[in-house]
């Protein structure tokens, strides 16, 4: 009788509590989820950070893009192919001397040109450089074509490694 | 009631953490949208983009050529014939970038583009041109998406 009396007792326990000793309160689940949410917001901030400052490392300031922008003044500067400002002559972009244009410039480097109809035209490549990073300068330009006809472009400078 | 304090509390350290991290996050995303584009160089390039337009030819009637400028100015042919080429012209230079071009010519006034410039970051670019005794108004505003 006794006996059978301690196994009901048994029976009616309820189930082991999951709340942490000395937790009388039961409030130590809550404060688990306040940090566990502290920790993934943590993270996303870090993220989010971590994208945005990828995103600023364009490559804008680095030897490659100062590279460029320098063999794109100087093409720009050079009174051969472009006798006016931002005004290439289109008759001279077979005789123009592309070579002086990439001053100490030793990597590789390639100029095209971008029409408005979508078609385009390389001016001058040089594979030299073995580097896989590449950058891209690109400015508007006026194109001088025969008869006097002036139509928009887009000269673009390419240069890697 | 002392364990309602704590569990009150707790809430508002919470709430006080995602709200810095909130304005953290916003103002970095905010801060450096378009980082890689400094203000200067994209208005140099939009008003780079609208003198090449202006000084690109067209054909009259007659066939012969004159810039898009003295297009508008001598006002020969109906704005709708350029609407092709300022088109091309401008998505070709302007990459990336929504845009609208209008020119104003007294009460007159023709839009190309966008109708609709957003609110937020815009360039524009604008250029005056005597005209008798107007003035001839060629403005070209560009944004990012």
């Amino acid at each position: 009788m006794r006996r059978e009396s301690a196994g009901s007792d048994e029976a009616c326990r309820s189930p082991p509590s999951r709340r942490p000793a000395g937790d009388g309160r039961g409030v130590g689940g809550f404060y688990e989820a306040i940090m566990a949410m502290m920790i993934v917001t943590s993270g996303v901030v870090m993220l989010t950070c971590s994208f945005t400052f990828l995103a600023i490392d364009s490559g804008e300031g680095s030897d490659l893009h100062d590279a460029g922008e320098g063999i794109m003044s100087s093409v720009l500067e050079n009174r051969t192919i472009s006798p006016e400002d931002r005004m290439v002559d289109q008759r001279q972009l077979d005789r123009a001397d592309w070579t002086s244009v990439r001053g100490d410039w030793t990597g590789g480097m390639a100029v095209f040109l971008t029409y408005p109809d979508g078609s385009s035209r390389m001016l001058y490549q040089d594979e030299g450089g073995s580097g896989k990073e590449r950058c891209a300068i690109s400015e508007p330009i006026n194109i001088v074509e025969h008869g006097g006809v002036v139509i928009a472009g887009l000269l673009t400078v390419w240069v890697w490694p | 009631m002392r364990r309602d304090k704590r569990a009150l509390a707790g809430i508002l350290d919470a709430l006080i953490f995602l709200a810095i991290a909130s304005l953290v996050a916003v103002s970095l995303l905010s801060a450096c949208g378009h980082p890689s584009r400094s203000d200067d160089a994209v208005g140099e390039r939009v008003d780079a983009a609208h003198a090449v337009l202006l000084r690109s030819t067209v054909l009259d009637a007659q066939g012969n050529s004159m810039t898009v400028e003295e297009a508008f100015k001598l006002g020969t042919l109906g704005p709708d014939v350029y609407e092709n080429n300022v088109t091309m012209v401008l998505d070709l230079l302007l990459p990336g970038m929504e845009w609208r071009w209008s020119v104003e010519r007294g009460a007159d006034t023709w839009t190309y583009g966008d109708q609709e410039v957003p609110t937020g970051e815009v360039y524009c670019s604008l250029i005056r041109a005597p005209l008798d005794d107007a003035e001839l108004i060629y403005r070209l505003d560009a944004w990012y998406l």
